[in-house]
């Protein structure tokens, strides 16, 4: 079942598949596939048995949120932590609860519009001169690894932070990085970039 | 807004070990990418995906797609990176290794040359059923993909495997040759 050579469709068709979103002749098309290629067969299996957790997950992340206060970054140590990881959530959760807010601001250049450097999504081979933004005004740079840990942080001004001492340390290992700066309690960003280096 | 963040921190936090876990069960042992490693790429590609995203009118039904695309993705291109890695003499070394007993992989592989052969001549249903079961997925998964119930999906795997059985029997009593 491994010798399959056919193209695999796309995973848009197969998650029409695990919804009942399709006709019978694109269904009929799909299991025989899966019923033949090992690699989609594993995927949807993982799916599958995920479907009860992830329709809990989207169903309770689409929920209306409410407004609450910020933590201060005067705050305890930890409270920092958290709220730093959160605010990356925050600019995620901002591109996709836009369409429950009104309030357009071009300062606030959340998802992958800004002009920025390096580009957002990119996979570059070694480390960047220097993150640069468009917004001039000094604000607080903020890397974190994959999964939204603060890794570095430091303040920025001139729309860009060098890459040396200890923010060239930390990427030195490459890895998948997020970044962001937070210009008078708004986000730009967060943006991902993975740097692969040779080692 | 904040609320909004922190649920979705939360929820990940209890949803991302979910997928590993999941992962984990479903994966070989030996596997080259690691269910931790799937977990980060399903966390990132998620991530990009929603901050890319504006305008949503059914943002369950989105996410949900998000969701289901980004981890077939994900799985996906783990085993692509995998078999990029790995040399034919590897490939014959981990299917050896599989952790499957030697004696269902035989069994698996007869069963499967039977339902290529014309002398096994197995309904559409039956031969999907018994290929998908095959394939690791239950009844109750089984009949969710092709819309059947899972009492009709199990019947249907059972009844073909039996009748997949009893030809291999026959062709060993016969000691014939069907190739």
């Amino acid at each position: 079942m491994t010798d399959v050579k056919q193209l695999h469709p796309s995973a848009e068709d197969l998650a029409r598949l695990l919804e009942s979103d399709t006709s019978e002749a694109m269904r009929t098309r799909l299991l025989g596939h899966i019923a033949q290629c090992d690699e989609c067969a594993e995927a949807v299996r993982v799916s599958v048995a995920l479907e009860s957790d992830a329709q809990a997950f989207a169903d309770d992340l689409a929920k209306p949120e409410s407004s609450e206060s910020v933590p201060s970054k005067m705050a305890a140590p930890w409270v920092r932590q958290w709220a730093m990881a959160a605010s990356l959530v925050m600019a995620v959760a901002a591109g996709f609860f836009v369409f429950q807010t009104s309030d357009p601001d071009p300062v606030v250049l959340r998802g992958a519009t800004a002009d920025v450097s390096p580009k957002p999504g990119t996979t570059i081979s070694s480390m960047p001169a220097a993150f640069r933004w468009s917004n001039p005004t000094p604000g607080q740079f903020v890397l974190l690894d994959a999964r939204a840990r603060p890794l570095f942080e430091a303040t920025a001004e001139n729309g860009q932070i060098a890459v040396d001492g200890e923010l060239a340390h930390v990427l030195s290992s490459g890895g998948q990085f997020l970044w962001r700066v937070d210009i008078d309690g708004r986000t730009l960003g967060p943006y991902p970039i993975e740097i692969k280096t040779e080692n | 807004m904040v609320n909004a963040e922190a649920r979705f921190k939360q929820l990940w936090e209890d949803f991302g070990p979910r997928v590993r876990a999941k992962l984990s069960s479903q994966r070989r042992t030996d596997a080259a990418v690691s269910p931790e490693d799937i977990e980060q790429e399903v966390y990132i590609r998620l991530w990009q995906s929603l901050v890319r995203e504006k305008n949503i009118e059914n943002p369950a039904s989105y996410i949900f797609r998000i969701v289901n695309t980004t981890i077939i993705d994900a799985v996906r291109r783990a085993n692509a990176r995998e078999s990029s890695r790995r040399t034919e003499f590897e490939v014959a070394e981990l299917s050896d290794i599989d952790g499957s007993e030697p004696e269902a992989r035989l069994e698996r592989q007869q069963v499967l040359d039977a339902l290529d052969s014309d002398w096994v001549s197995l309904s559409e249903d039956r031969a999907l059923a018994v290929k998908l079961h095959l394939q690791g997925f239950t009844p109750g998964e089984i009949g969710k993909l092709t819309q059947w119930t899972e009492g009709r999906a199990r019947n249907l795997v059972y009844r073909g495997l039996a009748q997949i059985r009893e030809k291999l029997a026959q062709n060993q009593d016969a000691g014939g040759n069907h190739d």
